[in-house]
């Protein structure tokens, strides 16, 4: 068995949390940058997302994992009649900044042509990653060509391969999670915008806090399923927090003022184009739905703010922007 | 997954629509970019045309082999029934439909040749893997680009007919609107599609009316003498302009539900047919020729006919020069795409703004395999990284990446007479096909700055800075590797050691104080070790190095003589084959010239930062960069 650390167990870093979680209700956010400097629990952060997925049910022997109650399925189940489903525990997935773009898209099946002469299609790492989570540490290193093929799957849903004599498209639905350090070279502007939410983090500073960490990570490290049993409550009750907020989501409500809260602020920063006032809004109800609120109201947009707007305030290359206002209510009420 | 967020739903951007719907009434008026910032739904609205015509949008991935694009041996049926049969490729999918490039800028060279060969003649010719064939594949081409990521090629660029630019909404009610639309059809996509659909079916109605009627429009000598006026003033070459703003004209008209073109349909049509043709130093306002007096139409009656082209000939400015001659010498750097509102005057001092210069002389292409990532120059990939771009028979010893694909069309045609071993598909060694990847490597560049206090004097160091500022946004484009050095007072500094963040070397280069005495041998050798340093560490390198420098070494490093140094230093990057560029800065009555000596020691190009303003001088800089 595996024990990934809880991610209720990170200290600290409540922004990537926040930005995590609101992911994971509500994947149409468009994924997570997380961009900082090494050891500051980036990965762990990630790989602990594993304790806060719920089990779903997939068809059966399907390699997207189809999920019937999503109304979105792959070419070969709809064409079935009947299917098993099967318990699926959804999970994330990890891509490695040395994937070639086969492996990531899928290519041709070897056996299949060799053996029976058939052009079959062998799912790549983004068949994985349906449903769950997709992973990629150090996604400034991975080749512009595949984080585009990443992006472009992650904005549509679907991945469609036109390669190697196959022509082949199934569902991709997955929240698309990079982590960075930005000394290694940025992510182009246009990369960036596609990415819903960008945190910024560091290592924590508070002494106590440190020492905090430290004796959690020992604890760990000396037990790891001791460990995980001892915050097995904590997870369970986020998971659950979770789970009333999924469900929860289309039913919160959002006032007109808040659309025009939402396009103020895009057009006072002079943000490109209109992702940004709508990932705004989205990230705004779906915060709204993590507390239970049944509105979503403007100090939420504000609190998202930052991880909505602060990667998408360059316009162009080496633009120096003034960097994100101090008073939102004064850009809200200007 | 075919509820697609539907074209009528689309708020504003009137002028993409419209380019979109012409080409939707006559296909002829030779497909549309659209060149925009991120975020302005240039996608949706093309995948959104689907609803509005029986044409497809067939999207063309950027990461399509070629293979794919043309076409080719059906190894299936090959297998299977003995028989050589050709599978269509996308340009087979796209004939008679909506060809769709996202992010054309970025499209590899390769596909972008086999992209212009078909569009110019309609038809796909293929010729490989031993089959001959051949199939119309007439399409309306459609692009999206964003310009800060990269130009297209002029070649390419004029294939489109129209031009349109979008951009995002900045009414606040408006833009509101956009998110209330775009959220609600997140959450429901099917309702939202069928509270839209009748809009949908009314536009597709009015298109196929206009369609329709498009045909009956005539063209007239009038209308066709302005056409090509308005062309000859824009200055576009070639005459692919005029013909387009004909046919866009008429199904402006058709779409206004008229049956002859009238000014208004030309002015139209040139909003969308010239703002990428214009030359770069032409007239900047695409205007249409003069309008007759009393607004009647070039349609109509012989005498007015006349009356209306004789008027406009004698108002139209004198046509433009030829152009110069422009030869296979200096393919390289393709002009930039030329903006409508920006066209023209591009400065080099004063001012925030700065031209982007592309100095840099692109790396030669050569077979050696090597490892990295960018665009500045192509090279066959070692790595097994990068993109699948073809295939090959015989590999590099180190690269057998198997190209399965390939390797079965070439076994094809041999399974009715060879034995199978319990397989569908016997394969023996020469069949065996590899896969061909091919990167952009960017390069490496050193940037190597004399901030000493002779800099600070005039506007030297500005004149410097922006020269590298331009340089760099090149960088930043073509995903380079840069440092920077600075020199001044006692010695020489690495600001910024060799890192992919083109950001992190600006940022750098703006805060950099000036002051003190002029180390040039000490920074020259700085950069040397730094660049020498990485070498040993990939062999591989191709570093190039910028020196900017007014010359006026004072502050020796070895001896007691500051030039001999620097000269000492600079033939160091001679004889590392280190290729160079100096920018000398001098600009007193009374020079020195050395930083020309500088950069012969350095076996480098030599530019005066002062020059580097003109466009003049950037063609001769073009044509240089050609010749390394």
């Amino acid at each position: 068995m595996d024990h990934p650390y809880p991610f209720t167990a990170i200290v600290g870093q409540e922004q990537m949390k926040l930005a995590l979680i609101l992911n994971l209700i509500n994947p149409a956010l468009g994924g997570v940058l997380i961009r900082g400097e090494k050891g500051t629990a980036k990965s762990t952060a990630v790989r602990g997302l594993t304790g806060l997925l719920e089990q779903v049910e997939v068809v059966e022997g399907c390699p997207f994992h189809c999920r019937p109650d999503s109304g979105e399925l792959c070419r070969d189940c709809r064409e079935k009649k009947h299917w098993n489903t099967v318990p699926y525990t959804r999970r994330v997935v990890e891509l490695p900044v040395s994937s070639t773009e086969d492996r990531v898209v899928g290519s041709l099946n070897m056996e299949q042509a060799i053996k029976k002469g058939e052009k079959v299609f062998e799912p790549g790492l983004l068949a994985q990653a349906n449903g769950n989570i997709l992973y990629v540490d150090e996604i400034n290193l991975l080749d512009d060509h595949i984080v585009d093929v990443l992006l472009d799957s992650a904005a549509m849903g679907v991945n469609t391969v036109e390669r190697e004599g196959i022509s082949y498209s199934h569902p991709a639905r997955f929240v698309l999670v990079g982590t960075m350090n930005p000394e290694e070279g940025d992510l182009r502007p246009q990369l960036l915008d596609r990415f819903g939410l960008v945190v910024e983090i560091r290592g924590e500073q508070d002494m106590a806090r440190r020492s905090e960490l430290i004796r959690r990570r020992m604890d760990y490290e000396t037990g790891p399923a001791a460990f995980c049993a001892k915050w097995s409550r904590e997870e369970r009750e986020w998971k659950e927090k979770i789970r009333l907020a999924q469900r929860g989501l289309s039913a919160v409500e959002i006032p007109d003022s808040l659309y025009l809260d939402a396009a103020k602020t895009g057009a006072a920063l002079q943000v490109d184009g209109h992702r940004a006032d709508i990932t705004l809004l989205k990230a705004a109800r779906t915060l709204a739905a993590f507390e239970g609120e049944p509105a979503a109201r403007r100090d939420h947009l504000i609190q998202v703010a930052p991880m909505v707007l602060s990667h998408r305030m360059r316009r162009q290359p080496f633009d120096t922007t003034d960097g994100l206002p101090e008073n939102w209510e004064r850009v809200l009420d200007g | 997954m075919d509820n697609r967020y539907p074209f009528a739903a689309i708020v504003g951007q009137e002028k993409v629509k419209r380019a979109l719907i012409y080409n939707l009434i006559d296909p002829r008026t030779g497909g549309v970019v659209l060149c925009g910032e991120k975020g302005t739904a240039k996608s949706t609205i093309v995948r959104g045309l689907a609803e509005l015509t029986d044409r497809k949008v067939v999207d063309l991935p950027l990461s399509v082999t070629e293979d794919m694009l043309v076409g080719s041996i059906d190894f299936e049926r090959a297998v299977k029934e003995g028989t050589q049969a050709f599978s269509g490729g996308l340009l087979a999918q796209a004939d008679g439909n909506i060809l769709y490039v996202d992010e054309v800028n970025l499209l590899p060279d390769g596909v972008v040749n086999t992209l212009i060969c078909a569009a110019a003649s309609g038809e796909n010719l293929v010729e490989r893997e031993g089959i001959s064939f051949r199939h119309a594949s007439r399409f309306v081409l459609v692009g999206t680009m964003n310009p800060e990521e990269g130009r297209l090629r002029p070649q390419f660029l004029d294939r489109f007919g129209l031009y349109a630019e979008v951009s995002g909404e900045m009414d606040v009610a408006r833009r509101a609107e956009i998110i209330r639309r775009r959220m609600d059809y997140e959450e429901a996509p099917k309702a939202f599609c069928a509270r839209w659909q009748g809009e949908g079916a009314a536009l597709r109605q009015k298109i196929i009316r206009a369609a329709e009627l498009v045909s009956r429009i005539p063209v007239d000598e009038p209308v066709r003498r302005l056409a090509a006026q308005c062309a000859a003033q824009a200055g576009a070459e070639g005459n692919r302009c005029e013909l387009v703003l004909v046919r866009a004209a008429a199904a402006a008209a058709a779409w206004a539900e008229r049956d002859h073109i009238t000014l208004e349909d030309l002015k139209e049509a040139a909003q969308y047919v010239l703002p990428h043709r214009r030359r770069q130093d032409a007239p900047p306002p695409p205007q249409p020729p003069a309008p007759p007096q009393d607004g009647t139409e070039p349609q109509g009656g012989p005498k007015e006919n006349r009356q209306n082209s004789g008027q406009t000939a004698s108002e139209a400015p004198p046509p433009m020069e030829e152009p110069p001659e422009t030869d296979g010498q200096e393919p390289e750097p393709p002009p930039p795409v030329e903006l409508p509102q920006n066209s023209g005057a591009e400065q080099l001092v004063e001012g925030e703004e700065f031209a982007q210069l592309s100095l840099l002389p692109s790396l030669p292409r050569d077979r050696l395999p090597r490892k990295g990532s960018g665009r500045r120059s192509k090279t066959k990939s070692g790595a097994n990284k990068g993109r699948y771009a073809a295939f090959t028979a015989s590999p590099a010893p180190f690269q057998r990446d198997l190209a399965l694909d390939a390797t079965l069309r070439a076994a094809a045609p041999f399974q009715r007479v060879r034995g199978h071993a319990g397989c569908a598909v016997a394969l023996t060694e020469q069949d065996l096909r590899f896969k061909v990847r091919e990167d952009h490597i960017g390069a490496t560049v050193l940037f190597c700055v004399d901030a000493s206090g002779s800099m600070g004097a005039g506007k030297r160091m500005k004149a410097a800075k922006e020269a590298v500022l331009s340089l760099l946004l090149d960088s930043y484009q073509k995903r380079d590797r840069v440092g920077l050095v600075a020199f001044r007072g006692t010695g020489a500094e690495t600001l910024l050691d060799i890192t992919a963040s083109v950001d992190l070397a600006q940022r750098q280069l703006q805060q950099l104080p000036t002051g003190g005495r002029t180390p040039l041998a000490a920074g020259l050798y700085q950069g040397w070790q730094l660049l020498k340093a990485r070498k040993r560490k990939d062999p591989e390198l191709m570093p190039l190095v910028v020196l900017v420098t007014d010359g006026r070494a004072n502050r020796p490093l070895w001896t007691q003589d500051p030039t001999a140094d620097a000269m000492k230093a600079a033939s160091l990057f001679r004889q590392e084959g280190i290729r160079s560029v100096v920018i000398d800065t001098e600009r007193d009555f009374i020079s020195f010239h050395i930083a020309r000596q500088v950069a012969e020691a350095m076996d480098g190009a030599y530019y005066k930062a002062d020059q580097l303003r003109g466009e003049q001088l950037r063609s001769i800089v073009r044509s240089r960069t050609a010749l390394l």
